[in-house]
């Protein structure tokens, strides 16, 4: 009878999770432009990656992205958060103001991003300029690439805010006051309180980050296409073309596979590692 | 149930409706968004020009996100069985399309229609759309590429505009080198407010350049890739050396602030880097007259051909066509659409509404059709390149792009740079040689 009861998600996760997980390592077997039968080819996908240099530039850059991206996505989320909390009467008004990027849609971001980051009428150089900085090409100088996109990434950092704000709200005010008593300042209380109870939050947000940073595309493929010299050619924009503009499905399976056992080890990695830093209580 | 007048009504109306309905043949026409408000204006017009004559037969034409090589939307929904029933696809991936098994083959039908086709079409287009002597699709329209120059820049520069009379045949890349960096302007930073040419924008491909000077791209009789012809090898450096004069970096930020817009997207008319005067030439096509009446209507510009060694006129030409794709399910009704779309009523719409070339031969002599402006661009039809239709196409594109895009940035020389995409594209097309 219980089983009755949660065959609604059992099903889903044999049918919409676990099938197409095992059929995709299938096809990375196979060579197959997406019609007709596949042709099993064994492990002759997996050689031509390791073959290919941009498979591994891909993977670089996919790293290079997450490494960043996650870190930063955890210290804007935190500080969102800790501006939504605010005790002043409008703070209804910037929750609202702060989370509002997170909704608009990732093309309309883009789209902004690419004028904001225009190397002469840009917001962004226009600021450096007020600092004296050289004007920099951020889209279109490979070393500040993948910088630009993890700077439109943040502009998704509400979502995960929103979460850190019931985090923080759900850490007792007694803890902050004993600490007052004390003597301790906002930092103290920030890096011995706040901190070490936002651990699960941050566990939480560590691994959807990594998820989702490892398949990084829409801003890539809107923004970049993969360049300058495939320095933004991120393993999912990799996969996509492969995919759909090669006709090499088989090829895009089996990198699709690679990237979902990355994916796994890192999850597992920090999972395991959470013991050491995360608080799950209180006292 | 009780029954009042209003649910009655709604009832008749759903019944009627469905009778309306019954016993038309509903056909659906994808255009990629990537083609321009012209051109899905003037396949919106011949579908409904076809449709006013078959009134069994409904058309629907939808815009699906898409490209000239990304077809992922079209990929997935005919996979799934939700595709359309045709669909425009840009002919130099023809051949990739048809050998992953996405297009119908057309040579049944148009063996029923008793016509020869290939007869009607011009040779080029004709072959892009078969493959291994099976034909996969109808081409639509075409163009051809030029040399296009803003007469007032040059003049206010003092530019004797004579060595641009095509009449003297293609400007030397040397002598044409040493007018345009001429015109380049640089602001109180040093960076560029101006520049008189950059070759690799817009349509100045590789493959304009490899052409131009002589190359070629595939050797079918050997079934090799030949990015590194010598030819070809020679437009790379055509573009290595120009980068090189320019400064490539400050090239390149010239080219990301006046040219800012989506990848996925085309750039608006309206900020085009010739029509705002920010660059003295450009190698585009004639499509640009659709853009430049509603952008740039007092432009002051002239054509000639692209600039090439030893007078060689050349130029490339690509364009689209309308496919089956597999699955569809009205076949017949289907030909029927595809022939009247890539007919003569259907590429008059896009001669007229989006500056097209066409591809029929019959309309390519009808001279009422086409504003003085055009007769340039007919002329070079004949001497006008094809990209080689291969099975690996959009790959051989994709490289080909990268390649010019290390040797733009001087990041790596045209040898090595050319020589690493047949090392990259050949072993793909070893499966497609028999």
């Amino acid at each position: 009878m219980g089983l009755l009861f949660i065959s609604p998600w059992i099903i889903g996760f044999f049918l919409f999770l676990l099938y197409p997980v095992l059929s995709n390592f299938h096809l990375g077997m196979t060579q197959y432009s997406g019609f007709g039968e596949p042709e099993w080819i064994g492990f002759r996908n997996y050689q031509q990656l390791l073959k290919d240099p941009l498979f591994w530039t891909s993977l670089y850059n996919t790293f290079y992205y997450v490494l960043l991206a996650v870190p930063l996505g955890v210290a804007v989320a935190i500080a969102l958060a800790m501006a939504m909390n605010q005790k002043v009467r409008e703070v209804t008004l910037y929750r609202a103001l702060l989370y509002i990027p997170s909704i608009a849609p990732i093309f309309a971001l883009a789209m902004m991003l690419i004028w904001l980051l225009n190397p002469r009428f840009g917001l962004f150089n226009y600021l450096l300029g007020l600092l004296h900085i050289p004007a920099i090409n951020w889209l279109g100088d490979t070393r500040w690439s993948k910088l630009a996109i993890v700077l439109v990434a943040q502009f998704g950092a509400g979502n995960i805010g929103l979460i850190f704000l019931t985090a923080l709200r759900a850490i007792p005010a007694r803890l902050y006051d004993a600490a007052s008593l004390d003597g301790a300042g906002p930092w103290k209380k920030f890096w011995y309180i706040t901190l070490p109870l936002l651990t699960p939050t941050i566990l939480y947000d560590i691994i959807i980050g990594i998820g989702l940073g490892l398949q990084v595309f829409v801003p890539a493929y809107i923004m970049t296409d993969g360049g300058p010299l495939n320095s933004t050619m991120f393993t999912a924009l990799y996969i996509y073309k492969n995919a759909f503009e090669y006709s090499q499905v088989g090829l895009a399976a089996a990198v699709s596979g690679i990237l979902f056992i990355i994916n796994v080890v890192l999850a597992v990695t920090i999972f395991w590692s959470s013991k050491y830093w995360v608080n799950y209580h209180l006292e | 149930m009780k029954m009042n007048y209003k649910t009655l009504i709604a009832i008749c109306s759903c019944l009627w409706l469905s009778a309306g309905a019954y016993g038309q043949t509903q056909l659906k026409l994808w255009l990629p968004s990537s083609l321009d408000a012209h051109e899905k204006g003037a396949y919106q017009k011949a579908a409904e020009a076809f449709a006013q004559k078959n009134p069994g037969i409904k058309v629907n034409v939808e815009v699906v996100p898409g490209s000239e090589t990304d077809v992922a939307k079209l990929m997935t929904a005919v996979r799934s069985g939700a595709g359309p029933d045709l669909a425009v696809i840009d002919r130099f991936t023809v051949a990739q399309r048809a050998a992953a098994g996405l297009l119908t083959d057309l040579t049944p039908l148009i063996k029923k229609e008793g016509k020869d086709l290939s007869q009607e079409y011009t040779e080029g287009p004709w072959q892009e759309v078969s493959y291994q002597k099976k034909v996969y699709a109808v081409p639509t329209n075409t163009d051809a590429r030029v040399l296009f120059y803003n007469k007032q820049i040059l003049k206010e520069a003092g530019i004797d505009l004579a060595d641009f009379d095509p009449a003297r045949g293609p400007i030397a890349p040397d002598r044409f080198k040493e007018i345009a960096l001429k015109l380049n302007q640089t602001d109180s930073t040093g960076a560029y407010t101006r520049i008189g040419f950059v070759p690799w924008l817009e349509q100045g491909w590789g493959y304009t350049w490899g052409y131009a000077f002589g190359g070629s791209f595939f050797d079918f009789a050997g079934c090799k890739v030949t990015a590194t012809d010598p030819g070809v090898v020679k437009g790379y450096q055509f573009l290595y050396d120009w980068a090189k004069a320019l400064d490539p970096q400050k090239a390149r930020t010239f080219v990301d602030t006046y040219w800012q817009w989506p990848s996925t997207g085309t750039l608006p008319p309206a900020q085009m880097p010739f029509f705002t005067g920010k660059v003295a030439f450009i190698i585009t096509g004639n499509w640009v007259f659709a853009a430049m009446k509603d952008a740039a209507p007092n432009l002051e510009y002239g054509v000639t051909y692209i600039p090439a060694p030893n007078g060689l006129k050349t130029s490339w030409s690509g364009g689209w066509s309308v496919a089956i794709l597999q699955g569809a399910k009205n076949v017949d009704a289907a030909y029927q659409l595809l022939r009247s779309v890539t007919g003569e009523e259907g590429q008059t719409f896009l001669v007229k509404e989006a500056a097209s070339l066409p591809t029929l031969k019959s309309l390519q002599q009808r001279k009422d059709l086409y504003a003085p402006e055009y007769e340039f661009f007919l002329s070079l039809l004949p001497v006008s390149k094809s990209r080689p239709p291969l099975p690996v196409g959009a790959l051989y594109w994709d490289k080909l792009k990268e390649a010019e895009e290390s040797v733009i940035t001087n990041s790596q020389t045209p040898d090595a740079a050319l020589k690493a995409v047949v090392d990259e594209v050949q072993p793909q097309m070893d499966r497609f040689c028999k």
